[in-house]
């Protein structure tokens, strides 16, 4: 997981106490990177770690370990939304007007 | 809840909508397995009806003062913690032989019904009573690990579960151990630490604080600021219980003196008290009549003991709000366990 640059290390950073220091640049720039990471990690990271278990150790439980590790994926997931939607309603208001502004825009 | 303001309605509405339908759940599945336990399931729901939500609260507010965000996952942890209280209350009316409770008949009362024509049906009905208290107390760590926080999230709390558990249980031992015994306000302020204090504000906030992830100031805070809380909390139901409008707390005002309890009131009220007094609240207590309660009720006011209570709430207050202003947390949490600490102490019900 070294060397390449990962989205997802600000969703994790969120999810625990360092968030403050992981908030940056734009808020809607922030959230595709949010959702990209999750989406990342869930696909690829996961996905492969849970395919190099079960080759390793043929474990019987691997399918349930892996639901297990993504459902716990979701949960951080989840609070992550949940922190970024609730600490900066300010922002989320300016990105709604300016949302509703550019459909107005469009609608003329 | 998006709105940072504390609205205490409005969280006691979704810590009840999370109850309601987790125990619901669990009591259709209990009475599933046999028709006959129908009565014992609608005890599980009762039990969860009514309540400030402290405890939820608290560990909310734990966790929110740690800056993580409204979330419904740990609602539902903090929600398993009135599911704790639900079952200390139910082992509490048992040991209290209480009839009422919000106003309503206690477990051990409600579930006579069930067991009328069997022998010893008053026992019996108290034997069930107990085994829908120890169902709560296993619901409640079934909704705090199926809540939806992570795993790891869990995993820090749960260390705090068993010091919980070891402390509420010391402080209900010693309640029944200290009965009847030679009133001491110390020793009566250490059962209202244990039994009370420490599982109604200290460690929900600390299970809170530790769900998200605070640091070791930031928990010694919250015991600084939890446990005078916790006893405050205390000793305003002391006096409740006995100069309380029973129209308002749905208790019956004759539970603590009549079982004897070991209350920091009854204590300094004995402290107080010259031989004559004594000698005449040993007469008193041996008679069981409204009137005899009333008898009681004078001496204690005339000795200044509710007083003297009043005045120790008012300094545990006073300590733990210093505590709380001497915290780094964000207004939005000390302004709400602001509005708590005053919610907890100063309440009439």
């Amino acid at each position: 997981m070294s060397g390449r640059p990962v989205p997802w290390e600000w969703a994790w950073g969120a999810t625990g106490m360092t968030r403050d220091a992981g908030r940056r640049g734009g808020v809607d720039e922030q959230a595709v990177l949010l959702v990209a990471g999750l989406a990342d990690l869930a696909v690829s990271t996961l996905g492969s770690a849970v395919g190099t278990v079960r080759q390793l150790l043929r474990r019987a439980d691997a399918a349930e370990l892996a639901a297990e590790a993504e459902q716990d994926l979701r949960a951080r997931g989840r609070l992550a939304l949940d922190r970024y939607t609730a600490v900066p309603p300010a922002h989320l208001e300016v990105l709604a007007r300016h949302a509703r502004s550019r459909q107005a825009a469009d609608d003329v | 809840m998006t709105s940072e303001r504390w609205d205490p309605a409005a969280f006691k509405t979704r810590v009840d909508a999370v109850l309601s339908a987790f125990v619901t759940r669990e009591a259709e599945e209990f009475a599933a397995i046999d028709p006959a336990l129908g009565p014992v399931a609608e005890q599980l729901e009762a039990a969860v009806a009514d309540g400030k939500r402290l405890r939820a609260a608290f560990c909310y507010w734990g966790w929110r003062a740690a800056r993580q965000p409204d979330s419904d996952a740990l609602l539902r942890a903090a929600a398993a913690l009135e599911l704790v209280h639900a079952a200390a209350v139910v082992h509490d009316d048992l040991i209290d032989d209480s009839p009422l409770r919000h106003g309503r008949p206690t477990a051990q009362l409600a579930l006579r019904g069930a067991v009328r024509r069997r022998p010893r049906a008053a026992a019996s009905a108290r034997s069930l009573a107990m085994l829908v208290g120890d169902l709560l107390m296993a619901l409640a760590g079934q909704l705090f690990v199926t809540s939806g926080l992570p795993g790891g999230y869990l995993g820090r709390a749960r260390p705090l579960w068993s010091v919980m558990a070891r402390e509420l249980i010391a402080g209900e031992c010693l309640e029944i151990l200290r009965t009847g015994g030679a009133p001491d306000t110390a020793e009566s302020l250490k059962v209202i630490r244990y039994k009370t204090a420490k599982y109604t504000v200290e460690q929900p906030l600390l299970i809170g604080g530790a769900l998200a992830g605070a640091g070791e100031r930031l928990r010694a805070g919250y015991s600084a600021y939890g446990l005078p809380l916790g006893e405050a909390f205390q000793l305003r139901d002391d006096l409740l219980g006995l100069f309380g409008d029973p129209a308002r707390t749905g208790k019956d005002t004759a539970d603590d003196v009549r079982g004897r309890r070991p209350t920091a009131l009854w204590a300094e009220t004995w402290r107080m008290a010259g031989e004559e007094d004594r000698e005449r609240l040993r007469e008193l207590l041996g008679r069981r009549t409204p009137d005899g309660l009333d008898a009681v009720r004078e001496v204690m006011r005339r000795l200044r003991a509710p007083d003297r209570i009043e005045a120790m709430i008012a300094a545990r207050v006073e300590e733990a709000l210093t505590a709380l202003h001497a915290l780094d947390v964000p207004a939005h949490a000390a302004a709400a366990l602001t509005a708590l600490a005053q919610a907890a102490a100063l309440r009439q019900a």
